[in-house]
């Protein structure tokens, strides 16, 4: 059978001075994923490493890691696929690392909490029929392929000014599916929130969150379209002030 | 999020999950839909007796009126006030599209990852909410005291600390244990906690030898993505199955209703196809959808195209390996309408509970079990807390909890974890899978007494902190102890019904066996016995004569 060698972080904060990595060599084949990887070296080499998943089809989005220098879900990643001949696995950057493999994502959903994710229509509740809105529509066509997020940072991972300074990819995205949407209310708050310095204005475009996003979300072009309303949004005020 | 809407405001809640909030468990994976009745041809009554046709008429009739009377509400609910954005149809309306075993077109989806869309935006109106989540947190065993539930002991695993949480209610939805098979659909942290927590509690479960296999499971050799679901809407749309010999042979087994059969009776048949011989030398048949052309495929199922790509295979372009594969546990916690259970103060709702599908769930109604009976407990919690003081936990109970689980971190040596997980799935598969015997239940008997008891000598490496090994130690804990409770429930009905197959009593026995099995833990070890359905909405001998009797009188009763 077919062997690769796995390299992989190991970080203990709360005993370890400094992240190592080890060397495994790990049986493959045309189907093994760098999840089934890591499970061999978890369950059959007994290394007990500590990493995140759930549901191994692409879903979840909690096995996103480092795989080879660009963040991937290790279960939709067949180590085949990959061009070379060894496989590198590290936790997510821009995250502190739990152990191992693990991060902490919060500040990545905290980054959710701050464009209020929340939905709020006027005249729709659970007792109304819910809107009519052609699947042809402009908003259904924005919205659509934006909603495939799975939450698993890896744009987060590869932005290079993701955190303290700017929302971030994944956060902006969620904003657009909300602002497109015209059942949903709360627009001024929202691109009010987003002008803000950490806000839209943040991004560098330098276009790795699509370049990275494993379900092929165009995350940068959604960005770059809301700088373009906000924009507009700004010159209308101005002009209009009473609107 | 109903027992914030509906309740007194000062209502404090904690969700614990065991994986990251949102990210955990089965809804988040659905990807076919949701029944729900939203169309003026359709009606709630249709709905209801496809649930019990397909549920063999074993079902809790009550609860079964209570998920399909709440479905078309709670679609409204995930819609309108939550954001969810399912598929329209040309003129905009919500789009519903044929499932196996339904008299009409009523599953409500979004593409093939309905899931995703509607545990997003769950989660999504949560994290604006008063809600205290404690992820990556498992509950491990419930705390009693003078026969009420009273808090929960659990464990942090990121920190690998124990903590006590008393509460006025507990609401079990931990999910089923479908994982305790060689081949399963479900995400990988699911092990029947919620319902061997009540085990050890003395709580009766019930039906647990009704376990769904799903008939089309992506075989896919040796990786976890084996097992996962290709889902069946697929076949709706009129996918077909064929043996190695190219014989479309759901004619031979259900010549009217071919590939769209219920699970049941295709997950039977392919098994037959496959123990015949005619199978691939992985074990599986083939599921073609080529005829259906290739952009339509993609298109219409982005992600289970794409997962076949993953594993050297392709759903567009060939024909791909399939297996039945366990994928859901209509057994579970007997619950009444409202989710109470016996002991005052634990409530239980989701898969953890039995009863709503009887022998068989339909496609398209386990998120409607999820959701509908999520908002049942989250409605009626408020009113039972309402003035009750439970009294204090015991910390003498929580103390040995603690020293059980943690008992295999302190021994030197011992049997591996993983072995015995891989001898408990291997045992299921073979002594309690789709074709069932007597003889081979009670030899799968034998064999998981023998594994619980090896439990007893596992070792544990590594410290506390997210320790994934210990962590399988518990999931297998609660696994091998419901596992023994579905072959016992099995091996006592002595009949065949919707899920259950006996090759040894292969008749459906209706004078005998329109009852529910239930076990409970006594002192000698596991009772198990059965009780009569109550036909308290609709009775089999109405139906014939297409007179059906549904009273109104159930949903979330005030008493």
């Amino acid at each position: 059978m077919n062997e690769r060698e796995f390299t992989v972080h190991r970080y203990d904060p709360k005993v370890d001075t400094e992240p190592r990595f080890e060397s495994y060599d790990v049986p493959i084949s045309a189907s093994t994923s760098v999840l089934d990887g890591l499970f061999h070296i978890q369950e059959t080499l007994g290394e007990n490493l500590s990493m995140r998943f759930s549901c191994r089809q692409g879903v979840c989005g909690s096995c996103c890691m480092e795989i080879n220098g660009k963040a991937r879900l290790a279960c939709q990643t067949p180590v085949t696929g990959l061009n070379d001949r060894k496989v590198t696995v590290r936790p997510l950057y821009n995250l502190p690392v739990i152990k191992d493999l693990v991060v902490d994502m919060d500040p990545f959903f905290e980054s959710f909490e701050a464009i209020d994710p929340s939905f709020v229509a006027e005249g729709l509740d659970e007792n109304s029929d819910p809107a009519v809105i052609p699947p042809d529509s402009r908003e259904r066509e924005v919205i659509e392929p934006r909603t495939d997020c799975v939450g698993c940072g890896a744009c987060y991972s590869s932005c290079s000014v993701a955190g303290d300074t700017y929302l971030g990819p994944a956060a902006i995205n969620k904003a657009l599916t909300l602002l497109k949407d015209s059942r949903e209310m709360k627009t001024d708050e929202r691109f009010e929130r987003l002008s803000e310095t950490d806000g839209v204005q943040g991004c560098h475009v330098q276009g790795e969150c699509s370049n990275t996003c494993p379900k092929d979300i165009p995350v940068s072009e959604g960005i770059q379209l809301l700088k373009r309303d906000a924009i507009k949004r700004g010159i209308k005020q101005r002009l209009f002030p009473s609107d | 999020m109903y027992a914030a809407d509906d309740g007194p405001v000062d209502l404090d809640v904690t969700v614990v999950v065991k994986k990251l909030a949102g990210k955990s468990g089965c809804t988040r994976m659905v990807q076919g839909g949701y029944n729900a009745v939203l169309h003026s041809e359709d009606s709630v009554e249709d709905h209801y007796m496809d649930t019990i046709e397909g549920g063999k008429w074993i079902n809790d009739q009550k609860l079964a009126w209570t998920l399909v009377e709440n479905a078309p509400k709670v679609i409204r609910k995930l819609e309108n006030d939550l954001g969810v954005f399912f598929d329209r149809d040309e003129d905009g309306h919500i789009h519903q599209k044929p499932f196996a075993g339904q008299s009409f077109d009523r599953t409500v989806h979004k593409g093939d990852l309905t899931g995703i869309e509607i545990m997003t935006k769950i989660r999504d109106e949560l994290l604006t909410r008063d809600v205290t989540f404690l992820e990556e947190t498992r509950a491990v065993d419930l705390l009693t005291r003078d026969g009420e539930a009273v808090g929960a002991v659990v464990l942090d695993m990121r920190s690998g600390e124990f903590e006590v949480i008393t509460a006025k209610a507990v609401v079990l939805a931990t999910g089923g244990g479908a994982t305790m098979y060689s081949i399963s659909t479900p995400a990988l942290e699911k092990s029947a906690d919620g319902q061997a927590m009540a085990y050890r509690q003395g709580l009766p479960l019930q039906d647990m030898e009704m376990m769904q296999f799903h008939p089309t499971g992506l075989l896919a050799g040796d990786t976890k993505l084996t097992g996962g679901v290709i889902e069946e809407g697929i076949r709706g749309e009129g996918a077909h199955l064929y043996n190695t010999e190219d014989e479309r042979f759901m004619e031979k087994y259900a010549p009217e209703k071919m590939e769209r059969a219920t699970r049941d009776i295709v997950s039977r048949a392919s098994y037959e196809e496959i123990m015949a011989g005619r199978g691939t030398e992985r074990g599986g048949v083939l599921l073609d959808a080529t005829h259906l052309g290739t952009e339509f495929v993609e298109e219409t199922f982005p992600g289970m195209t794409e997962r076949t790509r993953n594993v050297g295979q392709d759903l567009s372009t060939q024909r791909v390996e399939v297996s039945p594969t366990s994928h859901y546990h209509m057994g579970g916690v007997t619950i009444d309408a409202n989710c109470r259970t016996n002991l005052p103060g634990l409530f239980v709702a989701g898969e953890d509970a039995g009863g709503a599908h009887g022998a068989n769930r339909l496609g398209g109604n386990g998120v409607v079990d999820s959701t509908v009976l999520g908002k049942q407990a989250g409605q009626v919690v408020p009113d039972r807390i309402e003035g009750r003081s439970p009294p204090s936990y015991d910390p003498d109970q929580a103390e040995r909890i603690i020293e059980r689980i943690t008992e295999p971190l302190n021994r030197p040596g011992g049997a591996d974890v993983y072995e015995l997980r891989d001898e408990l799935e291997e045992v299921m598969w073979e002594y309690v899978g789709v074709v069932r015997t007597g003889e081979k239940l009670e030899e799968g008997i034998e064999r998981l007494v023998e594994i619980r008891k090896r439990l007893e000598d596992v070792a544990v490496s590594g410290s506390r902190r997210y320790n994934l090994e210990w962590n399988e130690y518990m999931d297998l804990e609660n696994l091998a102890l419901i596992a023994e409770t579905v072959a016992r429930s099995a091996l006592y009905r002595t009949e065949s019904r919707g899920a259950h197959y006996r090759e040894d009593y292969p008749e459906r026995d209706d004078d005998e066996w329109l009852a529910n099995v239930h076990v409970r833990r006594n002192d000698d070890g596991m009772e198990t016995w059965k009780e009569d359905v109550v036909f308290s909405q609709t009775h089999p001998a109405n139906v014939d004569g297409s007179i059906v009797t549904v009273s109104d009188n159930t949903h979330a009763e005030s008493n």
